[in-house]
């Protein structure tokens, strides 16, 4: 199977990789493409970074348990492979599964080795031209705060490094690359053309001539104004953050200067832009070594860029594209305002990823389904418990604060009803569907107990009985992704108007 | 044809024939003649039907096409239904059929109404393991077997 190597740099390379698992968890497909994330961080201890490395290590599991042994299923949910890096080359020395750079504890001064140089060196002075005393002091363990110039020296150590290394060992002539980056930060700024001209120039064919796509993600949200701060000792003024999202659109135009310079355009075949330069009225808190900032639905329309690439071929140069809403003028996007193509694209498999949440958690406390007893799903429950520990994991503690997230953030994105209901009539918000009057006597409910309907009519097909024999996990998740696509397909239509 | 599954029965929950025909001579004999190969007969066939169509509709209709009645207590419910209808319907006919006669017949129809309500929650019952294997979601109702 070929390998699309998806790096996420920075705070928000991360927060798209997180949305792409996402997408990638409702059975959405990256082509015929298994996904290689790449996280590039600096900033080690950002807890942003770390969930993403435990989601993708909980999705890499439970595609692992769900699929092994099993080819002929075509679709599914968590049926994308991820794979780390690390399994591909395991002689690379690489430390960790997902991550391409080491830590770097040191201020960026000590980084550069400035003491080791004469008083009146001439690389001295240059440096002191391009950077400020305070970028030499900083320590980059949090990651270059906004300032690419710090970035694009650091991260061009990347190249020497085991992740690098690896990289190029396992890289295979039908592997892709897509960078995934910022364009108003620090890290992403600086990684993104550093990486794609490291790849350009690779004396390895395979990778020079990859098809690379990336994502730039452009101003979406701002942060609070950083505070003046005063030492008391001293009486010095200084600001409590490095980071002024007042400056985002400056630093945006000035790299969007150098992207579109043919030179520059050349390096990539597909490059993806996402923006919401709609205003924040509850800006992010400033704060560089927390940043809790919520999930955002351009990290997740970003996310589709990954699948968009995968699913096309891309032999030209500098191809470029953008996202509309169909619907600008709206505080809160769901499947009625986003562009009808988008809706078609993630209506099915979005709606059936929430069922499959309600579903599951239903099944594992409903002991007498039938299914639950036909198909020994109730001892599987117990025998599996680290595969369904993982599943309950990765609902409760991402998928649904990941969902909640995007509906809380400005511009929210809701296109479930939350509450909980065991009722769907309301299930999609801005497409609600009438409740019939004999709907449950004569004509078949759109509730929770339909989808146990579905779920008991997949578990009685052949094609059911037959992975069985082959894998009861697999069974199980067959026998729901089939229940909820029924049910989404019978009484949803994400493809037509309405 | 049903006389084997009633007649005992129906004479130990009432009086034996034998004493019906001393107390009520020659309307007595016509009543059980009339009793013993028509209303038996009526009386099998609505246990039958009635709980053959009651079987079908609970594990085809409702099992084969809805996802909430499939509990046991939702079986019950259903059993319980048929028993009451084909003794209550049992019992209707045999009241209208007999009023005219002079003789007193609502004990026996009574007794044969309860005996046919009493077997078809047991027909019901033993038909669920033949219908339930081909239901959708009552293959394990009333429980797995």
């Amino acid at each position: 199977m070929p390998r699309l190597f998806v790096f996420g740099i920075g705070g928000t390379g991360s927060r798209v990789i997180k949305s792409l698992t996402m997408l990638l968890a409702s059975g959405l497909k990256a082509g015929n493409f298994d996904i290689v994330p790449v996280l590039i961080d600096p900033h080690k201890d950002l807890e942003e970074l770390n969930d993403c490395k435990t989601l993708l290590k909980l999705y890499a599991g439970i595609n692992e348990a769900s699929y092994k042994g099993t080819d002929q299923m075509d679709d599914g949910f968590f049926r994308t492979k991820i794979t780390t890096l690390r399994s591909l080359s395991s002689d690379s020395g690489l430390k960790d599964d997902f991550e391409f750079d080491e830590k770097h504890d040191q201020p960026f001064g000590q980084f550069l080795d400035l003491a080791s140089l004469p008083k009146n060196d001439a690389t001295k002075d240059l440096l002191s031209l391009l950077y400020s005393d305070e970028n030499f002091r900083k320590p980059l363990s949090v990651g270059f705060k906004g300032n690419p110039n710090v970035g694009s020296v650091v991260l061009n150590a990347l190249k020497d490094g085991p992740g690098f290394r690896a990289m190029e060992d396992a890289f295979g002539n039908q592997d892709r690359i897509f960078i995934i980056s910022s364009i108003f930060g620090g890290t992403g700024a600086a990684g993104f053309p550093l990486l794609l001209k490291l790849f350009r120039a690779h004396s390895k064919s395979a990778i020079r001539d990859a098809q690379i796509g990336a994502l730039s993600v452009l101003p979406y949200y701002r942060l609070t104004e950083p505070k003046v701060e005063v030492d008391e000792e001293t009486k010095q003024e200084t600001l409590s953050s490095d980071i002024d999202s007042n400056n985002f659109m400056t630093k945006t135009k000035s790299a969007l200067t150098y992207y579109i310079r043919p030179e520059f355009s050349n390096m990539y075949n597909a490059l993806y832009y996402i923006a919401d330069p709609d205003k924040q009225d509850k800006p992010y808190e400033n704060n560089e070594k927390k940043q809790e900032n919520k999930a955002h639905y351009v990290e997740l329309l970003g996310a589709l860029s990954v699948i968009n690439f995968a699913n096309g071929d891309h032999t030209h140069t500098g191809d470029v594209y953008e996202y509309t809403l169909k619907n600008d003028n709206v505080p809160v996007v769901n499947f009625s305002n986003m562009g009808d193509s988008t809706r078609a694209q993630l209506g099915t498999p979005l709606t059936a990823l929430y069922l499959f949440d309600k579903m599951h958690k239903s099944n594992l406390t409903q002991p007498h389904l039938p299914y639950n007893i036909t198909m020994k799903f109730n001892q599987l429950y117990d025998r599996q418990q680290i595969f369904f520990d993982n599943l309950n994991l990765f609902f409760s503690k991402y998928y649904e604060k990941w969902l909640r997230e995007l509906g809380e953030n400005e511009r929210g994105w809701l296109p479930h009803l939350m509450e909980e209901n065991k009722e769907y009539y309301g299930l999609i918000n801005g497409n609600s569907r009438e409740k019939g009057k004999w709907d449950g006597v004569f004509k078949p409910a759109f509730n929770l107990s339909q989808v146990h309907f579905e779920a008991a009519k997949a578990a009685d097909s052949k094609s059911l009985r037959k992975l069985k024999k082959v894998s009861l996990i697999s069974s199980y998740m067959a026998m729901c992704y089939q229940a909820v696509n029924n049910i989404v397909d019978a009484n949803l239509q994400f493809k037509a108007n309405g | 044809m049903f006389k084997g599954i009633y007649d005992k029965a129906v004479q130990s929950m009432t009086v034996t024939w034998a004493e019906y025909l001393d107390k009520n001579g020659d309307t007595g004999r016509l009543f059980r003649e009339e009793f013993t190969s028509n209303m038996y007969t009526i009386g099998g066939a609505l246990l039958i039907l009635l709980t053959l169509a009651s079987c079908l509709i609970y594990y085809y209709y409702f099992n084969g096409k809805f996802g909430n009645y499939y509990r046991w207590y939702h079986w019950l419910y259903a059993l319980l239904i048929n028993a009451v209808l084909v003794g209550m319907l049992t019992m209707i006919i045999g009241f209208s059929l007999y009023k005219k006669l002079v003789c007193p017949t609502g004990h026996h129809v009574a007794m044969l109404g309860l005996l046919n309500l009493a077997y078809a929650a047991i027909l019901f019952f033993f038909l669920s393991f033949l219908f339930k294997w081909k239901s959708v979601m009552g293959k394990t109702t009333p429980f797995k077997f």
